[in-house]
């Protein structure tokens, strides 16, 4: 993983309401914990996170009034709508150290099968993998120009970097491209819903 | 033939408010691209069953449509040139109420341009405003 500086702002006010005020001044309420140290509460930008965060980069190291952590985002939350991050968890970890993380499935290319008439079905959107934090990619790359109808890429053809490994069973798939299921459409009229008895 | 259920508790329910935005169903969960309620309101089975046509009319078997909402709620409706009163009507269609942030439609497998396109096909067909979205990035 690419590490990525981010700076911090520490909290004076806690609950919903200065989360509110802050929100709307452009900053996102995290927090990072772990590694028996005190938890810390501090303020991100939310451009800057929301730009790391969609670049798929998870580790970070985190700068907040000249303490520096590297933290890994531990837990999202967005807004109904997902187009604002409204609170991020970080938890320490050393680049060492080995961790377990989901990292992002990237489809790469336009399947063969498509073409011929089949319909990609990726799996697995994400990868939980075993590794040293600073071995871990950001994202892994699925290649599938050459996959044609019925067949599959797994999780053992993902070609991890050396020292990470894949949680998921070898032989799981991750991209299949099936054959296209065509729809029978129904001409029946439908009937009442029936009400249950003694309701 | 449109989404209705096939049993309910009761066949009259009151009509009810949208408030607030979607605390569930909010996020494209299958697929890779959805459409997205801007608005609260009631989306009936006939408009989800066109949406769903012209969707996957476009694509043309590309990808796979997913509808993730169910129309639940009945609604009634008094017959033409009836005097008040006597009583409720009869149900006449169904309903899913969705919230702002509900997401009605997923695309899974096909291309961003197609899944775009055949999105905003079924758009046309919704009664509320509502966008595309992608799926979220996730930890």
């Amino acid at each position: 993983m690419e590490r990525i500086q981010l700076k911090g702002r520490a909290r004076k006010g806690h609950g919903s309401a200065s989360s509110r005020r802050a929100r709307l001044d452009g900053w996102v309420p995290a927090n990072i914990y772990g590694h028996g140290k005190a938890n810390m509460s501090f303020y991100v930008r939310h451009d800057e996170i929301f730009r790391h965060i969609t670049d798929e980069a998870r580790l970070m190291t985190i700068d907040v009034g000249g303490q520096t952590d590297s933290g890994l985002v531990k837990e999202l939350q967005f807004d109904a709508f997902g187009d604002q991050i409204i609170h991020v968890d970080f938890t320490r970890v050393s680049l060492d150290e080995i961790i377990e993380t989901s990292v992002v499935v990237h489809v790469a290319g336009n399947a063969k099968g498509v073409a011929s008439g089949g319909v990609l079905d990726v799996v697995h959107h994400e990868i939980l993998v075993r590794g040293q934090a600073q071995n871990i990619p950001d994202t892994i790359e699925v290649d599938v120009t050459e996959l044609g109808v019925g067949d599959a890429i797994r999780v053992k053809d993902l070609g991890l970097p050396e020292g990470i490994e894949a949680l998921a069973g070898e032989d799981e798939p991750v991209v299949i491209v099936h054959d296209r299921v065509v729809e029978e459409e129904p001409t029946e009229e439908g009937e009442a819903p029936e009400e249950t008895p003694g309701a | 033939m449109a989404l209705m259920p096939k049993r309910v508790k009761h066949r009259k329910v009151h009509k009810g408010r949208v408030r607030r935005n979607a605390t569930r169903g909010n996020y494209v969960a299958f697929g890779e691209y959805g459409l997205m309620c801007l608005q609260g309101g009631w989306i009936t089975a006939r408009q989800i069953e066109a949406g769903r046509i012209a969707a996957n009319h476009f694509l043309g078997g590309e990808g796979k449509v997913r509808i993730r909402v169910f129309p639940h709620k009945p609604v009634s409706k008094k017959p033409a040139e009836t005097r008040m009163g006597k009583g409720k009507g009869e149900p006449e269609f169904w309903v899913a109420v969705v919230r702002p942030g509900t997401i009605i439609y997923e695309i899974q497998g096909a291309q961003e341009l197609s899944a775009k396109t055949a999105l905003n096909r079924a758009a046309h067909k919704m009664p509320i405003r509502v966008k595309m979205v992608s799926r979220r990035p996730k930890v």
